[in-house]
């Protein structure tokens, strides 16, 4: 119990250690990235077609897809990429990449939005479901009309073996370099504020590329190191181009405009009862 | 009169629960729950409410009429393959709806249900209450509902997928909610209260937005259901009012003409329920199934609510009689009337000292 507590303190101290004087080498984990775009831009791209995801730090991973009723098959490596067909069920899918050596594990994990039919199972089995022994899970993943955005928060909890790990250095880097550190709390679970670190936004959300995050983790247990990543994209904070202020103002204006016309209607409807008596 | 003989108190725990359900239910049924049990609900649950338990069924109608149906027919691709997930959600609307019919808005709305608070806190502040609108202003408005389901949930996103209109067009029936803004506002989420200067279409939109909602607001406190008069909503549940299972049936009676007291109980300020004297079915196109006209019916069986064949709630004079009692002491009871009262005793005893 004690070398494990000391085990764990160790692994924390190691994660803080590499993530605060090494930022640059959380980003040579592996990690699953959007495959380069093969299509000309602008040319229109099916909502239903096959994504193509790249694998950094490939060499020697095995990567298994995950459906949401957490059914999994191993997927081909096209050197660093893989292609993923929507299964016909549900949206959230996972992609696993493992790989494992006598003394270290590493896994990487992303959940691409792949439409669907409802199938009955929630996106909360796939997160929830043990897919690696030390894996970060999203809690939760965006739903409808959700997305992660600058300046917004968002949960992972980090567990090993489907056990929350408590007090344990946990980095998210995004890919406009930013780099924030957090310690899980006694659920495993981290909160980071995204960065509103986009060099040049402009009004819209289809006029502005989303960049890539990594959240990153790594831990040691009884000789085994584990190490985790999770990634996503995250989009620009829409407060650049939408005012709750001048929103608040024109509520104001409806509001009084609203009092303004019940103050008339009734001033009517009392002449029209003076002439009537 | 107990509680619970009274339909009006009875409508509003269900309101209350399903306020509950429709705004913060995530939180009890999960996360992505919304995103699995219906995605058609006959009634204004907002899926930009991060806790909505389920979400309305004009959502998908807009986004199918954009991404699907519009798209399909500017690319030439198989139209009927685009018009699938859109009778999906029609089906699943319809399959709800039959079960309901127009008793979603007044029972199961979460914005229906917002308006009625507010005429509540109206009258309990002690603002004057307009009773009803004047006829020629009703019929005024009636129409505008039917402007905003076929433009604004069918016709606009439509245009938008064909390219005739830029992305803001997309979904502006969502654009203009107040549901969108109450429902979140209701959860401690101020994001979708904002004016939108990305593009000239999507500020019009978030003005329009914004000013209806004050507009609302204000109008509800002293006015019956504000915002449910154009509702897009209401249109639609017009339209298949006759396949829904609960109906409201009246048997005139030569009393009726010179009663009156169903119309006046309307919210939605149905003149016909009281002039009709032919129709047995008198289900209108804006009624919302609240059942205060059955209420305030004084006739023995004249108006009732059915469930197919069989009766549900029935007009009677005895549950009348005991209904009007306690809607006047409800209606006495009121923050002005006891500021009044207080300034008498207090007026009084100042005299008698």
């Amino acid at each position: 119990m004690r070398i494990k507590i000391i085990n764990k303190k160790i692994a924390m101290l190691a994660g803080l250690v590499i993530c605060v004087s090494h930022p640059m080498q959380v980003m040579a984990v592996m990690k699953w990235q959007p495959a380069p775009m093969k299509h000309k831009p602008g040319m229109n791209h099916s909502r239903m077609a096959a994504k193509s995801f790249q694998l950094t730090e490939h060499h020697g991973a095995k990567v298994f897809f995950w459906k949401p009723n957490l059914k999994s098959k191993l997927l081909p490596l096209d050197g660093d990429q893989v292609k993923v067909k929507s299964t016909g069920m549900d949206n959230y899918h996972a992609l696993v990449a493992k790989r494992r050596t006598t003394d270290m594990t590493e896994v990487a994990i992303r959940y691409p939005y792949m439409r669907g039919k409802p199938s009955g199972f929630s996106p909360s089995t796939l997160t929830g479901g043990v897919k690696a022994s030390y894996e970060i899970m999203p809690s939760p993943l965006p739903r409808e009309h959700r997305r992660y955005h600058a300046a917004r928060d968002a949960v992972f909890v980090v567990r090993h073996e489907g056990q929350p790990v408590p007090k344990i250095a946990v980095t998210l880097t995004t890919a406009n370099g930013t780099t924030l550190n957090e310690i899980s709390d006694r659920n495993g679970a981290v909160r980071f504020t995204f960065p509103d670190d986009f060099a040049e936004t402009k009004p819209g959300r289809r006029n502005n590329k989303p960049a890539e995050f990594v959240v990153f983790s790594e831990y040691s247990d009884k000789d085994h190191h584990y190490k985790t990543s999770f990634s996503d994209k995250y989009h620009v904070d829409p407060r650049h181009w939408k005012s709750t202020q001048l929103g608040v103002v024109v509520l104001a204006f409806g509001f009084i405009s609203g009092l303004v016309i019940t103050r008339r209607s009734r001033k009517n409807s009392n002449e029209t009862k003076g002439r009537k008596s | 009169m107990p509680f619970w003989k009274n339909l009006s108190v009875i409508r509003k725990i269900i309101q209350v629960a399903s306020f509950l359900m429709l705004v913060y239910g995530s939180v009890i049924i999960g996360t992505y729950a919304a995103d699995k049990i219906s995605q058609a609900l006959p009634a204004l649950s907002c899926a930009y409410d991060t806790k909505t338990g389920d979400y309305c069924t004009l959502i998908p109608f807009q986004h199918q009429m954009d991404h699907r149906i519009g798209m399909a027919i500017k690319a030439g691709t198989n139209v009927m393959k685009a018009l699938v997930p859109f009778f999906v959600t029609f089906m699943t609307f319809i399959l709800m709806f039959v079960v309901l019919n127009k008793a979603f808005c007044g029972w199961i709305c979460p914005l229906g249900f917002f308006q009625e608070m507010l005429t509540i806190i109206g009258k309990k502040i002690g603002l004057q209450q307009r009773e009803s609108l004047p006829e020629e202003k009703v019929k005024k408005v009636r129409p505008i509902k039917w402007a905003m389901l076929g433009l604004l949930v069918f016709g606009f996103p439509l245009l938008t997928g064909l390219g005739f209109l830029d992305e803001s067009g997309g979904s502006p029936f969502c654009s203009i909610c107040p549901s969108r803004i109450m429902t979140t506002l209701m959860t401690g989420d101020v994001s979708q209260l904002y004016v939108d200067t990305s593009s000239t279409g999507y500020m019009i939109l978030s003005i329009i937005a914004d000013f209806l909602f004050g507009l609302m607001l204000a109008l509800g406190l002293t006015m019956r259901q504000p915002f449910c008069r154009i509702c897009p909503m209401l249109a639609l549940h017009a339209v298949f009012r006759k396949v829904g299972l609960v109906r409201l049936v009246k048997n005139a009676k030569p009393r009726c003409e010179k009663c009156g007291l169903c119309a006046k109980a309307c919210p939605m300020d149905i003149k016909e329920i009281h002039t009709d004297m032919e129709n047995k079915d008198v289900l209108f196109p804006d009624c919302t199934l609240c059942g205060r006209c059955v209420e305030f019916c004084p006739d023995k069986d004249v108006l009732m609510m059915k469930y197919t064949v069989f009766p549900i709630f029935k007009a009677d004079p005895a549950y009348f009689k005991q209904r009007k009692k306690a809607q006047t002491k409800w209606e006495k009871a009121n923050l002005l009337s006891w500021w009044k009262s207080r300034k008498a005793v207090a007026a009084s005893s100042g005299d008698n000292s």
